[in-house]
């Protein structure tokens, strides 16, 4: 048997949050966190979270794992379990809609202030923008994120400031586009993160790095943009990454 | 110079010059020169320390700085308390200009008695 802790709180009938227990048969299989949660909601199916994909791609069931950010469906609960229990707890930082949910307004706030989207004035070929190979290698490792705010919501700079700083997974966003040989406002996105709080609040903690479940490296990219930003490094000069965590 | 830009560096010439200053410093003790003739009449001493106080107070004030503008916001103070969260400003405000005031009379005094 394990025991598996649930954050519950629904606004409309609870005073305060409390944690709810619920003992359940170890399955035989190694299943994923989100068929374990599956399970659990047909005994009480009040208990609330996110999903959809079930594969890791839509990045919707993201909450913290026994102290640790990731995505539900691809942790198996061997990883999960620690001394016959899993502990379940929304993302931290973020307002609680209800048990699991959060109110990912501000996060999304900060990936629409970099204005995630190729930004180019020049008249557009007839077909495509083209890329060389070497130019669309820049781009490994930053274009797969999958904004499932895992990143963002285990660091300590964006609890603290979510409406200033940009926090690293917009941040890794925003480097995904300052390095785009296609891209043409570098200038123009770099000025927009050039105060003491969008980029300067990363320490470097490299939470985000730790609990990324596509084992993204935004730290790395931060750093790129401080690079750009301290010492006018220019997009040319950007060598190719990994990338990776 | 960008404000984030003119702060970060700020921080980092800061703490460098700290390190030489400390290697200046231990040079002095280690080689028995240290006296206070050296702090009272020597000029290169006089400046270098001079220096020091002034980077000491904008290094530490930027820091603490990026503290209060961490934990006394509204939202950060609203953890501990609602009602507090109401003068989450002036609270930072208040811990800002205790620390602006105390810098600013540390460099004054130690001006005073080092050039007077």
């Amino acid at each position: 048997m394990i025991d598996v802790n649930i954050y519950r709180y629904n606004p409309e009938t609870d005073k305060f949050p409390y944690t709810q227990t619920y003992t359940i048969k170890k399955p035989e299989k190694d299943i994923m966190l989100l068929e374990l949660l599956n399970i659990l909601k047909e005994q009480d199916s009040s208990i609330s979270y996110r999903r959809s994909c079930r594969e890791g791609v839509c990045g919707s069931d993201g909450m913290n794992i026994n102290g640790k950010n990731g995505l539900a469906c691809i942790t198996p609960i061997s990883q999960a379990i620690k001394k016959n229990k899993i502990e379940l707890r929304p993302l931290p930082g973020l307002p609680v809609i209800r048990d699991l949910v959060v109110d990912m307004t501000e996060f999304y706030a900060q990936y629409d202030k970099i204005k995630p989207f190729l930004q180019n004035e020049t008249q557009p070929p007839a077909q495509e923008r083209l890329q060389s190979p070497a130019d669309r290698d820049k781009l490994d490792g930053l274009y797969e994120c999958i904004l499932c705010a895992c990143c963002s919501t285990s660091c300590p700079s964006f609890w603290w400031n979510p409406d200033k700083f940009v926090g690293p997974a917009a941040l890794l966003q925003a480097y995904r586009f300052i390095a785009d040989s296609r891209d043409t406002k570098t200038a123009e996105r770099l000025e927009g993160l050039s105060d003491p709080f969008s980029v300067y609040r990363c320490h470097g903690i490299m939470n985000c790095v730790n609990v990324c479940p596509k084992d993204l490296n935004p730290n790395h990219a931060i750093g790129e943009i401080k690079s750009m930003l301290l010492s006018n490094k220019k997009k040319e000069n950007i060598i190719v990454s990994d990338g990776l965590g | 110079m960008k404000l984030g830009k003119l702060l970060w560096y700020l921080q980092r010439y800061s703490a460098i010059y700290f390190l030489l200053f400390l290697g200046y410093i231990g040079f002095i003790v280690f080689t028995g020169g240290f006296s206070f003739e050296l702090i009272s009449d020597n000029l290169k001493f006089k400046i270098l320390s001079s220096l020091f106080i002034i980077f000491a107070c904008m290094h530490a004030f930027v820091g603490l700085w990026t503290i209060g503008t961490d934990y006394l916001t509204k939202r950060t103070l609203g953890f501990i308390s609602s009602p507090l969260s109401v003068y989450a400003n002036f609270i930072r405000k208040s811990f800002e200009f205790f620390f602006v005031f105390l810098g600013f009379f540390l460099v004054v005094f130690y001006l005073l008695i080092i050039w007077s």
